[in-house]
C-alpha cells in the first residue's frame, strides 16, 4: 500500500515538475517594430551668421558718386574682405541642383549695368570649397533679366548636410549716367531648383 | 514528453528610412532688393597733368609780347598741344555754359583764344561754340566777357567730364612797354 502511494506520489510530483519545466521553458516572441522617417530638405535662405555678410533682403547704395563708374554697397571697400548678401542651399535630396538669379527690369540694369559678383561656394559641411560649376566663371557679371543659372552642384553638393553649401554675392553699379533726382532699385531674385 | 522549446525573446527594432525617390525639390525663391540713389556733380576744374597741357593747372601764365603783333602765343606754347585744358563735369541733365571774363589788369581785353570743339572722352561734342575755332592764319577771337560753349548732350557728361583744350594769345596792340597782367575767369553755370 505505501508502495502504491509513494509511486503515485512520485509520478504527481514528476509530472508537476514537469508542467512547470515546460511553463519555465516556454518563452514568447514579440516584435516591436517601429520607424524613423528622416526628412526631405531642400531649401534656401540668407545666411547671417557672418559679420562680413552685410545684408539680406535690401542693399542700399546711397548718394553714389557719378563721376565714378563701379561703385559698391554702402559700407565696402574693394577687396574688404566683406560680402553683400549670403545664400545658404541645403539639401539631401542626392540630385543635382542649381541656383539660379534674376534681375528686374529698370534703370539700375538698362543705365546703372548692376553686376553682381560671385566666386566659389564653400560646402560648410566638409568645410571645403563647393565642389560645382559657376556657370559663367567667379567674377563680375551682368544681371540677367531672365532667371539664369549661375551654379550647378557637385557631386559633394547633392547632399550637403547638415550645414549645407553657402554662396556669398556682391553688387556694382555703375551710377555715372543715372539721374541723380530719381532713386533707383532692383529686385533680385534668387532660386534653389532641382530643375536645370 | 513535451518539448521543452527555449526561444529568446527578441525585439526586433526596424529603422525603415524614407525612401529618396528621385524627384525634384520645390523651387526655393527669396530675394533682394537694391536701392539706390546717386548724388549730382556740377564741376569745373583745370587739366593738372602736363603731359596733356602747356600749363598744368593754368598756373603761370606768361607771355612775351611784341606790340606790333596781334598774337603773341604764350611761353613754352606747342602746337602738340594746348596751353591749358578745362573739364566741366554735369550729371544734372541740365543745360548749362562756359563763360570767360578778364578783369584786374592792363591785359584785361587783349587776350585772345582758340578753342576748338571740346570732347567727351575722346569724341566731340555736339555742343556750340559761341567762336567757331578760327582756321589756319585767320585771327583768333578775343577771349569775351560772355559765353564761350553751350553745352549739348554734354549735359550729361559724367564720368569724365566735358574736356575743352584751350590756347591763348596775347594781342600787343595798344600795350605800354613794361609788365602786364589780369586775371582769366572760368565760370560754369545753367544761366544762359
Amino acid at each position: 500500500m505505501k508502495k502504491i502511494c509513494i509511486i503515485v506520489a512520485l509520478s504527481t510530483l514528476i509530472a508537476c515538475l514537469s508542467a512547470a519545466a515546460y511553463v519555465f521553458a516556454e518563452s514568447k516572441t514579440v516584435l516591436a517594430s517601429g520607424g524613423v522617417d528622416v526628412e526631405d530638405v531642400f531649401s534656401l535662405e540668407f545666411y547671417t551668421d557672418d559679420p562680413n555678410i552685410l545684408y539680406t533682403t535690401a542693399v542700399p547704395f546711397t548718394q553714389m558718386d557719378p563721376t565714378k563708374t563701379f561703385v559698391q554697397s554702402d559700407g565696402r571697400e574693394a577687396d574688404s574682405g566683406k560680402s553683400d548678401i549670403g545664400l545658404l542651399c541645403k539639401t539631401n535630396l542626392a540630385v543635382a541642383w542649381y541656383l539660379k538669379i534674376k534681375g528686374s527690369t529698370g534703370s539700375l540694369i538698362s543705365v546703372g549695368e548692376i553686376k553682381y559678383g560671385l566666386w566659389q561656394p564653400w560646402n560648410r559641411t566638409l568645410n571645403q570649397s563647393a565642389d560645382g560649376v559657376i556657370s559663367e566663371g567667379a567674377g563680375w557679371h551682368a544681371m540677367p533679366t531672365a532667371s539664369t543659372t549661375v551654379y550647378t552642384s557637385g557631386i559633394n553638393d547633392n547632399n550637403n548636410l547638415p550645414y549645407g553649401t553657402l554662396f556669398t554675392f556682391d553688387f556694382a553699379i555703375n551710377p555715372s549716367r543715372l539721374d541723380p533726382t530719381a532713386a533707383h532699385f532692383c529686385t533680385i531674385q534668387y532660386t534653389f531648383t532641382t530643375t536645370p | 514528453m513535451r518539448k521543452i522549446l527555449l526561444i529568446g525573446i527578441t525585439a526586433i527594432f526596424a529603422l525603415s528610412l524614407a525612401i529618396a525617390n528621385v524627384y525634384a525639390g520645390t523651387p526655393q525663391t527669396i530675394q533682394t532688393t537694391v536701392n539706390a540713389t546717386v548724388g549730382s556733380t556740377f564741376s569745373i576744374a583745370f587739366e593738372t597733368n602736363g603731359t596733356y597741357v602747356s600749363y598744368p593747372g593754368a598756373s603761370g601764365l606768361t607771355a612775351a609780347v611784341d606790340p606790333a603783333s596781334d598774337l603773341n602765343y604764350l611761353d613754352n606754347h606747342s602746337t602738340l598741344k594746348p596751353d591749358i585744358g578745362i573739364i566741366v563735369k554735369s550729371n544734372e541733365n541740365i543745360q548749362w555754359f562756359l563763360k570767360t571774363a578778364t578783369a584786374g589788369g592792363s591785359l584785361a581785353g587783349k587776350l585772345l583764344y582758340y578753342l576748338p570743339q571740346p570732347t567727351v572722352d575722346g569724341t566731340v561734342t555736339n555742343g556750340t561754340l559761341t567762336n567757331p575755332v578760327p582756321g589756319e592764319g585767320n585771327p583768333w577771337p578775343k577771349i569775351p566777357n560772355g559765353t564761350i560753349y553751350t553745352s549739348g548732350l554734354d549735359k550729361i557728361n559724367t564720368p569724365n567730364g566735358t574736356y575743352f583744350g584751350m590756347s591763348i594769345g596775347v594781342t600787343g596792340s595798344g600795350l605800354a612797354p613794361g609788365s602786364a597782367a589780369c586775371n582769366l575767369i572760368f565760370t560754369l553755370t545753367q544761366t544762359p
